[in-house]
Parts: structure tokens; sequence; C-alpha cells
């Protein structure tokens, strides 16, 4: 309440007042840069590190998708409710999708659960199928609802 | 929030007051944020769960190219290349660096506008617009490179989940320029004083937003394994 | 594009006085009258009459193929139509009445009602609300155009993977279900990111939070509901297209595509769905009852906390929706659960108004027949809804006519009897004429009893096992007595919409015949589009209000004396603003909003047909693009006038002294009628 306040009192047209300087800019940049350089390099690092590695990138992501919103889009500065709104379209998002994709066994064994459901790897027959048909291919539908 | 409605600076007797009401330039809004800035940020709020669904897809497909055996001599799902063996990281980084610098290009506008420098403005600003032509640039050479290599549109399902997700992000960045573009032109003809620099901010949130969505795609596609 | 539009006026200080873009269009005369003034209108209120005047349209195309199908069912074995033009009629009824019946109405109430109730002169992008309703009946014309060039969509409104690929259903179809709710799909957005910031930024001095009027705050949380689950819709409907169209993979299940994927995304919007249906509806019937109760809305916050906490928890809902697709235990197990929770706001609004009705001189008008008709049939269609939130019951159920009888009874039953009842109530204020009372309750009566006759049997229907969707039953199954009792009913709900348009009629020419005027404030009613004359005057408020209460028109209106009792304290008349004002300044018309849409539907028929189609849409899209830029939205010369003239048409001027008395003297008044105001007033400074 109190920041939304604060910031009504700035008019439409003096809002250039309150953004940071250019220097800071550059600052908010070179840090970013040196970020993305960063998470770049991870993509050389040993096979073993993965889950560090990746654990490590969705942090470095998150700063900078903060770094950017806050200073390049003045979410910091700017008034409450506009990061209430974009802020609440984001979390929504994650939480629906990490939702969805949760129940789409997403998360198990990294996609090769969900693969079991479709069909790729279908167990292996004792009887091989008939030979491959003509078009449209076969449409394996028992394995289509379940998992 | 409640006692800010009622501006005393304003009489309420003022015929300029009732006048303009629908103006926006006299009356403070509510929230105090222009109704075009507030417009763009609920609508920035909604993008999110647009992108959300695609980068969703894509992680679901990604691990599913096609070629799979399930009978001797029968594969199902398409080609057998993922978009992820192809990933070219150094030339992708590179024009992640790209975007970037064009959200720092943007700001530096934004800024310039708000200071009246409407020259160094134009000049950020065409600044801006060629880093994301030159982004663009980069993801159709991508493109011609990965379909060469065997992966279209159509391979599988992770590729047409990657087409669709980087595409959706491309066809935003080529909004983003035509606005830039426009926004250079109108200000040319002096259409953007220094009392409507707001636009120039409003089109710089669009463009931050598109270069935040490529922070993610670039860490969730790109460079998590 | 539109954001980078013009500020009032933008040629000014440029130095610019006369803007014509390409010389083509001179910007359109402010003339009131002709069907061009129309075409070219971004007023607020036209374009809600618009709306409304669409979506009956479509209420009798959809209302039509509902005929067919009860037609079809009424008997077993009937040869009325195909198989395959029975999945085509069901699935357009669907589709029709959800996306282009009952959305657009609530969207006809909330472009009319918005900001009158917030005591706005419009909405916060007049263009972009213009631009709205163009391209939802643009959309719409192009997804029913369907009819007439091969086909209409036939899997059913969700349109389920794989039966959704180019596999099943050969026709275009589908092509026109996902590219036409594309279109339509914008228009909600944009109209959704419109008063969304009409509510946030252009409320009258003095309206906080928890003074804002019900439908409001209902018309608020479904835009809020709109803004993210379109987007969802968007991408599914997206991926579906280019499935078809271009081939790709995503529910090509051969090709490993996951037809759950597209489950997920159709009712991650598809849930909120429900909500943005429904709760304009509770706005409506909370504006209602209260009038004709004479009672405060009993619990007005809670009635908010309750709209805001459906909107919430509608997001983690969605997939009881496919508790019969085998997602797993936990799945099931976590979204049983939380659409259990759910029932508990929706449970909260039901007591509320029961406790609104509770003690009050209630008077059976129409509107309030209607309304009361929502309680009952909504709360029915909720007991039947929570069963399904029990997956074991839901198995039983699911694709049953159980599960048919439920949603109508909360669509129908809830969404389109407040309507109705919204029609009768606000009509007055809309055209400056009463509906005739006793043909709208003949109305109501036929609609209550055949809308009971036709989805109350398909419970039984349901439990007897006849399965949704089917074409045709032979006589051995048993179901053909309810089936008939159904299709009576179905037949009963038309006579009662045609009588409903006939009473239109007929009220209009006895109005013509022997004009009468009608007050500003016909029903003694409590919110601000009742301060201003009927009909409402393209300026809104002469004068905008200062609120001070929830429900401020009542409280100008009445007191208390010390007993408590209510006392009128100022004649309607005295408080109410004349008409006639001039010197106020709206938003000029524009010719570029339908130049815009009208490109879409042409883009969506290159897609499907020939590329060569796109060529015409994209030149109107980008002429629209360019002039609308290029356009101010205030034209430059469009002064009406001597600027002093505001202050001549001053009746209740907020600040002056004579108001400020009542005023005072209320608030020291016992408090027990206004109830709800007290405690909204103590929450005041709480609420963001």
């Amino acid at each position: 309440m109190a920041a939304v306040t604060a910031s009504e009192s700035h008019g439409a047209g003096d809002h250039a007042d309150h953004h940071p300087s250019d220097l800071t800019y550059w600052k908010v940049f070179f840090a970013l840069v040196a970020l993305t350089a960063l998470e770049v390099s991870t993509y050389w690092w040993p096979e073993e590190w993965h889950k560090v590695t990746a654990v490590l990138l969705i942090v470095m992501m998150l700063i900078k998708f903060g770094a950017v919103a806050m200073y390049f889009m003045h979410l910091k500065s700017d008034a409450l409710i506009l990061r209430r709104v974009f802020f609440f379209g984001m979390v929504l998002a994650v939480a629906v999708y990490i939702a969805a994709l949760g129940a789409m066994v997403f998360f198990h064994d990294s996609g090769n659960a969900v693969q079991g459901r479709t069909g790729f790897d279908y167990p292996p027959r004792e009887k091989p199928l008939p030979p491959p048909a003509t078009d449209p291919p076969p449409i394996i539908r028992e394995t289509t609802g379940g998992h | 929030m409640t006692d800010t409605i009622i501006d005393t600076s304003h009489d309420i007797d003022d015929p300029n007051f009732s006048e303009d009401s629908i103006g926006h330039t006299h009356l403070p809004t509510n929230t105090g944020v222009s109704n075009e800035k507030l417009g763009m940020w609920v609508f920035l709020g909604s993008e999110c769960l647009m992108f959300g669904g695609l980068i969703s897809t894509y992680m679901l497909y990604k691990n599913r190219p096609g070629g799979l055996e399930i009978a001797p001599g029968r594969t199902v799902g398409g080609g057998a290349t993922k978009p992820s063996d192809l990933f070219d990281i150094p030339f992708t980084s590179v024009t992640s660096f790209v975007l970037l610098a064009s959200s720092l290009t943007m700001v530096l506008a934004v800024n310039a506008a708000g200071r009246n420098h409407m020259d160094r403005m134009r000049i950020w600003l065409g600044a801006t617009a060629s880093l994301g032509a030159l982004f663009i640039g980069g993801q159709v050479y991508e493109f011609t490179t990965f379909v060469r290599e065997g992966l279209g549109y159509t391979t599988n399902t992770a590729s047409s989940a990657f087409f669709t997700l980087t595409g959706f992000h491309g066809v935003h960045v080529t909004i983003g320029i035509l606005m830039l573009v426009v926004t250079i032109a109108m200000s040319l003809r002096g259409r953007i004083p220094h009392s409507r620099a707001e636009a120039v901010e409003i089109v710089g949130l669009y463009w931050h937003f598109v270069d935040v969505v490529w922070i993610l795609i670039f860490t969730v596609v790109y460079l998590i394994k | 594009m539109a954001l980078i539009e013009a500020r009032t006026p933008l040629a000014l200080e440029a130095g610019e006085t006369d803007v014509k873009p390409f010389g083509v269009f001179a910007r359109p005369t402010g003339a009131q009258t002709g069907w061009k003034s129309w075409l070219t209108t971004v007023d607020h209120k036209r374009i809600g009459i618009m709306y409304g005047i669409g979506s009956m349209f479509f209420f009798f195309v959809g209302g039509g193929e509902a005929l067919l199908i009860r037609a079809q069912l009424a008997r077993p074995d009937q040869k009325l139509l195909s198989a395959d033009l029975y999945n085509q009629v069901f699935t357009m009824h669907g589709v029709t009445m959800v996306f282009l019946v009952v959305m657009p109405f609530a969207a006809a109430f909330a472009n009319y009602l918005l900001p009158l109730q917030i005591g706005a002169r419009d909405v916060a992008f007049p263009r972009l609300n213009a631009f709205s309703f163009w391209c939802w009946l643009f959309g719409a014309l192009f997804f029913n155009s369907s009819w007439f060039l091969g086909g209409g969509a036939d899997g059913g409104w969700f349109n389920y993977a794989p039966n959704n690929g180019v596999l099943f259903s050969r026709s275009h179809g589908i092509d026109f279900y996902a590219i036409g709710l594309l279109i339509t799909g914008i228009a909600s957005l944009v109209s959704a990111v419109n008063l969304i910031v009409t509510v946030l930024n252009l409320r009258a001095p003095g309206m906080t939070w928890f003074k804002l009027p019900v439908f409001t705050w209902m018309t608020l949380v479904t835009q809020f509901l709109l803004l993210f689950a379109l987007p969802v819709i968007t991408v599914a409907l997206f991926l579906l297209m280019f499935d078809r169209l271009f081939d790709s993979n995503f529910f090509d299940v051969a090709n490993g595509g996951d037809p759950m994927l597209w489950q997920h995304l159709f009712w991650i919007f598809g849930h909120p769905e429900v909500y943005i249906m429904i709760l304009p509806a509770f706005g409506v019937v909370s504006e209602i009852i209260p009038v004709f109760s004479r009672k405060p809305l009993f619990g007005y916050p809670f009635m908010v906390v309750s709209g805001i906490a459906i909107g919430f928890m509608g997001w983690g809902v969605w997939a009881h929706h496919m508790f019969a697709s085998g997602m797993g235990p936990m799945s099931v197990m976590a979204f049983s659960m939380a659409t259990m929770f759910i029932a508990v706001p929706t449970g909260v609004k039901i007591l509320n108004w029961l406790a609104t009705l509770y003690g009050g001189r209630l008077t059976f008008s129409t509107p309030m027949l209607f309304c009361i008709g929502l309680v009952t049939m909504f709360t029915i269609g909720g007991l039947s809804g929570v069963t399904h939130a029990f997956a074991p019951v839901d198995t039983q159920q699911t694709d049953t006519y159980y599960i048919v009888a439920h949603f109508h009874y909360v669509l129908f039953g809830g969404a389109l009897l407040a309507f109705f009842g919204g029609f009768y109530f606000w009509w007055p204020k809309i055209f400056g004429y009463f509906l005739n009372e006793r043909w709208g309750k003949v109305h109501f009566w036929l609609t209550l009893i055949g809308f009971n006759l036709t989805f109350g049997p398909m419970h039984i229907l349901g439990l007897q096992g006849m399965s949704r969707r089917y074409f045709t039953y032979s006589a051995n199954q048993g179901f053909g007595f309810w089936n008939m009792v159904a299709s009576i009913g179905a037949f009963t709900i038309g006579v009662g919409l045609v009588l409903f348009c006939l009473n239109i009629w007929r009220s209009y020419r006895a109005f013509k015949k022997d004009p009468y005027e009608v007050p500003a404030d016909p029903w003694d009613a409590r919110s601000l589009e009742w301060m201003i004359p009927s009909p409402a005057p393209e300026y809104n408020f002469a004068e905008i209000p200062e609120i001070h209460e929830l429900d401020d028109f009542w409280h100008r209106k009445y007191g208390h004396d010390e007993n408590g009792r209510l006392v009128r304290i100022a004649d309607t008349e005295d408080i109410v603003q004349k008409p006639g004002a001039t010197g106020i300044h709206l938003p000029s018309p524009s010719y570029w909003p339908i130049v815009l849409s009208a490109g879409l539907p042409f883009i969506g028929y290159g897609l499907i047909f020939d590329y060569w189609w796109a060529v015409p849409g994209a030149l109107l899209t980008i002429a629209g693009f360019v002039g609308w830029i290029l356009e101010p939205s205030t034209d430059p010369e469009d002064h009406h006038g001597d600027h002093g003239h505001g202050a001549d048409n001053h009746v209740d001027g907020p600040g002056a002294p004579e108001a400020a008395t009542p005023q005072g003297a209320l608030e020291g008044a016992p408090d027990d009628v206004a109830e709800a105001s007290g405690d909204a007033a103590s929450e005041e400074t709480s609420g963001d």
C-alpha cells in the first residue's frame, strides 16, 4: 500500500526522474553479461555434475529474469500494482504448468516414463507384428488412454 | 490508494476537470499509472501463460524423437534427430548476447526520451531494432541449418515443439522490431513529443519482455541437458 | 500497436492540426444516428448493445441446433440427422453456446454497465473496445460459415485428441473451430485488458475497492480469469491448427504425440472458462436481488472475497474433467480434493443471496423471478456438480447424460436465467422503455418449466446409462420416455424465447404508440447507473459523482432514524442527473477497429483453403494497423463548444455543503440495515 501511494505522487510526465541513470543500466547489463557467460560455460562442465548444473542454471536464470524485470522494466521503482499483475501471471504460469507436467508424469525420470505410456517403449513382443500396413499408419489404440 | 483518488489540486467545479475526465492527461488515474502502461503490463502478465504453455509442450516432447523400433523393421514417431542433438551453443550464446544488448540499448533509449534527448533516443531505438534484426537473422540461420541437417518442422514431436516455441518467440521479436520502427518514424515526424515519452517506455516494456522470455528459453531449452 | 496510440489530443502538441491517414477515410462524423454511426462507434454502451444483439442472434442459432438434437433424440431410431451431421450439430451447439452466447452476453453487460457502475465516461481504450466487438463478431461468423464450407466441427466442444486430427475428422470443421476460436480469443483478450485497466484506473473519486458494486467485482474477476486462461487455449488451438494444416506432430499419436497434452491445455483453460461464464451471472443476481428485497446485499465483503476465491481456486481443479482419462491416482486425488474445496465459496454466495432475501420486502417482478430461478436451479446444478468431485462416482457418470444435465443446470439454469433477469432489469435504462411484465412472467415460467422438463430427466437418463453424443438409441434400451419429455421441454424453452422477442417488439410498439417517460431510477435501485437519465446519455455522467459509501446512490436517497428504520432523506428526482448536458468531450468514432478486424477471417480462409485468400485479409489488417496508429484517439477538432458548460449541469455537487449534511447524519445513525456497507467501510483501506 505504502509503495503505491508513494509512486502515485509522481505525475505521468515526470517519471523519468526516478528512473536510474544510464550508468546503473550499464552496470546491470555487465552483470547480466557475466551471468550469461557463466551460464554458457556450464555447457562444457563435466557430465556428472548435471544435477548441480541444472539447479545453478535455474538460479542464474531467475536472477537474470529478475534483473531485467526490476531494472530494465522499472518494476523496482514503479507502482506496486504492475509488479503484482505481472508476477501473478508469472507465478500462475509456473504453478499451473508444473502441475500439468507433473500430471503427465514428466518429472519421473525425465520423459522416459512418458514414453512408456505412448507406445514407444512398447514391451518386446513374442510374436512380431504383421508387416507394415499401407497408409495411414496404424494407431496403437489400447495404449493411448492409460499409463 | 483510496485517499489519493481525490486529488485536492483539482477543483471539482473546474470545468476542465469534468470535461476531460475521459482524456487521460488531466485526471490522475486511480493507480497513478497511465492506462497504456497498465494495459501493457496486464497484457504481459497474460503472455506469461502463453509462453509457459509453449515451453511446457517442448519440455514434454524434447526427449521424444521418433525412430523407435517397435518391431523389427518397423519404427514409429518420425525421424530420430532431436533438436538438442543439433544445438550450436556457442552460436546461440552469441545471439543471446545480441538480444541482451538490445535490452540495454532499449532502456537507454527510454532514458534519453525521458530527458527529451530525442535524437539520442532515435539512435538507441535504431540500435535496438538492428540488434533485434540480427537476432532474427541468427534464428533464421539456425532454422535453415536444422532443416539442412534433417530436422524439419514435421520430423517428430520434439522438432515440432522446438520450432513452434522458438518460432513464436521470433514472431514476437519481429513484432517488436516493427513497433520500434514505427516509433522511430513517428518520432521523426514529431509525433512523440516529450510529453508522450511514455510511448517509448511502453514499447520498451514489450521489448524487455521478449528478452526475458529468451532468457528463460535459452536456459530451459538450450542449456539444461 | 494500439498502445502507442495517441493521447488526447496527440496532434496538438506536435503542431499538427489534421491527420487523415492516406486520405482514404475522413474521420467519421460525430453523427449519432444511422447505421454508419454504429459501425464506427467507440461508445461502450453501443458496443454493449451490439454484443447483446450479436449474442442473441447466435442464441437462436445455437438454440436451433439444440432443437435439432432434441428432435433427433425424441424417439428411438430417428433418422432426422445422420450420425455425422449429429456430431456436427452438437459440437456447434456447444461451441456456439459457450463462446458466442454466454460469454458475449456477459461481455454485453460488462461493456454497458461497468463504466456506469464505476462512474466513468467510457472504458480505458474505447477504440480497442470497438475492435473487441468486431473481432468477436467476425470470428463468430467465420466459425459458423463452416456450415456452408464443408461442415462444422464434429469432435465435441472440447475436440479431444486424437479425434481432432485430420485422420479422424477429414472435413475442415475443426480448422474453422481452431481459427474461429483464435479470432474470438483475440477479442476476449483485448476486452479483458481493456476492462481490467478501466476498473483499476477509472473509478470515480472515492470509489474504493470495497465500494465497488458486486457486478463490477465479479466482472473484474472474470476478466482476470480471461486474461490468464485465454493464452492457454490459444496455445492449444495453435498446436491443433499446426497439426491439422502444417502436419506437425503435437497430438498425432502415431508419431508420439500425447493426447493428454491437449486435454490438459484445454481444461486448464476450460475450467476457468466455467467461472468466466458463471461469475458475471452471479454479479447480475447480486445486483438485482437486493433491489427487489429492499435490503443491502447480505455479507458484501464475503460475496466479493468468495468471488475472488473462486477465481483463484478455479485454477487448481481443471483435471477433474479428466478423471476417466487414466491420469494416475495421485493426480486424481489432488484434483478431487481441490474440487471439493471450491464448492465452499460458491456455497457462501448461495447462502448470502438467501440471507438477502430473508426478511426482505420482496417484489416478485420478472427480473427477481429470474434471479430466484438462478438461485434454485444453480443450487441443483451445483449439488450434482459436487458429486463429480468424487472420482469413483465421476467415473460412473463421465460421458453420460448425467453430466449433460449437470452443466446445463449450471449454465442455462445459472448464467442464462441471470442474463434474462438482467435484460428485464436494465432494459429501461438501456432502451428507455419497459418490457411488459405480464409477458415477462409468462416467459419466465415457460423457460423455467421447459428447462426443468428438458434437463431434469437427463439425470435419470444418465443414471440409466445413456451416453452422451450418441446420435440415436434403440427402443429396447428404455430411454424413450424421458427423451420425449426432454424434447418437449426443449421446445417449451424455444416458445419462451420467441415470447421474449415478441415482448420486446410489443413493448416497443406500445411505447411508440403511447410514449411515457422512464424515470432515471424506476426500481428504486442502489448502484450508480440509476443515477443518470434513462436511456443513458452518451456522455454517461454530466457530473462524475463522488462516492462515499457502498451503494452510494441508495444512501443519497435513504438514511436512518433513531430507531434504525429506513427513512427517505431526499427525493430521487433531486438526486438523479438531468439529461441534456453539453460540452462534454467524448472519444471520437473511428473506422479502423472494423477495418482491422475484418481482415482476420480472410486470413483464416487463406490458411484453410488457399493462401491467396489471405492477401486481402493481410492488406485490410495492415491498413487497419496503419490507420489506427496515425489517427489520434480523439479528433483535435472535435470540441463540443463552450468550456464552462459542465458546471451548469451541476446536480449534486459531491463537495457541496448541502450534500454533506445527509451524509454526516447517516454516519451517526444505527447501522443495521446497511450493515454490509458498514463492514465495508471499515475495510476500505485494506483493499487494493
